[in-house]
């Protein structure tokens, strides 16, 4: 299968719908700066986002609704912008595509220290329109592999560091996390399946702890797509089982991640192209 | 593979590739901290033990306590990790601002002006905000008192580590 326009248009498409349900997730449960009306931040060791804030950005955005308004309306606007000029192979794209991902980072980072959500849960919005910097499919494919190699990193590494911290020599690792993550669930009357779930959890370390074994593992089979991607269909797959047991027990909702997936999926397209790229040249070339 | 592929593809996209990696790797092992869009995703991987104290908050609107899972989920982590970084914000981002200052007063010949990196809050400020963020719950005009406690998982249930050791964060005005 040959790469094509309507491969670019294809991710385009499904970037735009992943970002409109995260944030259609967000609006209605008030995760947007208009909503949370900000009056203090909480720094992070960030570099990048230290020098963001030389800008003194952050204060305008703690103390102007206009300028929390305007920063919500650029964050859903850039990417129905950048989809568009995607699918009419618009000579912008590749300045929208820049622009998007700048503010993508400022908006991450600002919302990340003025709220409870982390930055890296928007960690998809500020790496996958990179993809969209390249207009011909040839470079758009490269820069697909690229994200795609950049995101087997990142979750292979969170498999990594759990070797290295020394979580997952810990049995009562999850149940651990488990009291930690809901603890609130405890301290008031609660009769609902949720908190027995948990509570059952917590009593028995090590089913909770292979729940976390688990997790681990799935981070760790990462490593395949490093060599092949032959696997990508599975790793789909294991990825979405991932965020739907973070979302159900943990409560974090990584399905922000799902642009990703797309790399993923759309890599597939590149193997035959980048072979037939690199056949010398026949006489039908200069025909 | 990948980067040998995108050699030959373009000599300066590879090395600006393997570049961006490297100088990330780079900043978060020399300097100990990260720089976004790479981060350190640890995801738990830090011990965690069950007997491990917690600190739990408790919030009370004209003094009857306000049950938080009641709620959905994303409003019990917007209340409690609000009041968790309420509480330690001064003295975390002046240590932020610490560790940046090392790096930063070489290249700007000056230290980080401090009303940009810490918060300038009042504490009408601070009772307006958690009022709002109370509305969630019905309850905007009431006077909402928060108190922090320390408890531990024990026989099943999370129990008071100490009867006595409870902090108040803030009551505000009704």
């Amino acid at each position: 299968m040959l790469q094509t326009y309507k491969h670019i248009r294809q991710y385009a498409v499904f970037y735009l719908l992943c970002f409109a349900a995260y944030f259609g997730w967000s609006f209605w449960h008030g995760l947007t700066f208009t909503q949370i009306k900000p009056v203090f931040f909480y720094n992070q060791l960030d570099l990048t986002g230290n020098i963001m804030l030389l800008t003194k950005i952050h204060l305008y955005l703690l103390t102007s609704q206009t300028v929390r308004i305007t920063f919500d309306l650029l964050y859903i606007l850039l990417p129905v912008l950048l989809t568009a000029l995607a699918i009419r192979q618009s000579p912008y794209q590749t300045l929208a595509a820049i622009v998007l991902i700048l503010f993508n980072m400022v908006y991450a980072f600002c919302f990340s220290i003025m709220s409870f959500v982390s930055i890296k849960v928007m960690l998809a919005f500020m790496i996958v329109p990179i993809v969209f910097l390249f207009k011909k499919p040839r470079n758009f494919f490269m820069a697909v592999e690229g994200v795609r190699l950049l995101f087997i990193l990142f979750f292979f590494s969170t498999a990594v560091w759990k070797i290295r911290a020394g979580g997952i020599f810990n049995i009562d690792q999850m149940s651990g996390i488990l009291i930690n993550q809901h603890n609130y669930l405890f301290i008031n009357e609660d009769t609902s399946h949720f908190k027995s779930f948990i509570a059952y959890l917590i009593e028995r370390p090590s089913l909770s702890y292979a729940l976390y074994f688990a997790a681990t593992l799935a981070e760790m089979l990462f490593i395949i797509g490093f060599f092949t991607k032959k696997f990508d269909k599975g790793l789909i797959i294991l990825f979405l089982l991932f965020v739907s047991m973070n979302y159900l027990v943990m409560h974090i909702n990584y399905f922000s991640w799902l642009p990703f997936l797309g790399c993923l999926y759309f890599s597939k397209f590149t193997t035959e192209t980048t072979s037939n790229y690199r056949q010398p040249f026949n006489s039908a070339d200069f025909e | 593979m990948f980067i040998p592929r995108l050699f030959k593809h373009s000599k300066i996209a590879a090395v600006c590739f393997v570049s961006f990696i490297a100088l990330f790797l780079y900043i978060n092992y020399k300097w100990g901290v990260v720089a976004s869009p790479i981060y350190q995703l640890g995801m738990f991987s830090g011990v965690a033990h069950i007997a491990d104290t917690q600190t739990v908050y408790s919030i009370f609107s004209d003094n009857k306590p306000v049950v938080l899972n009641k709620q959905p989920f994303v409003y019990n982590d917007m209340v409690l990790v609000s009041l968790s970084r309420y509480e330690s914000h001064e003295q975390h981002n002046r240590n932020v601002m610490e560790v940046f200052n090392k790096f930063t007063s070489r290249l700007l010949n000056q230290p980080l002006a401090a009303e940009v990196f810490t918060n300038n809050l009042n504490d009408q400020d601070v009772h307006l905000w958690f009022k709002q963020i109370m509305q969630g719950y019905g309850m905007p005009n009431n006077k909402i008192s928060v108190y922090s406690h320390r408890y531990i998982w024990k026989n099943k249930v999370l129990m008071p580590v100490n009867q006595i050791e409870i902090k108040k964060v803030f009551v505000t005005d009704l």
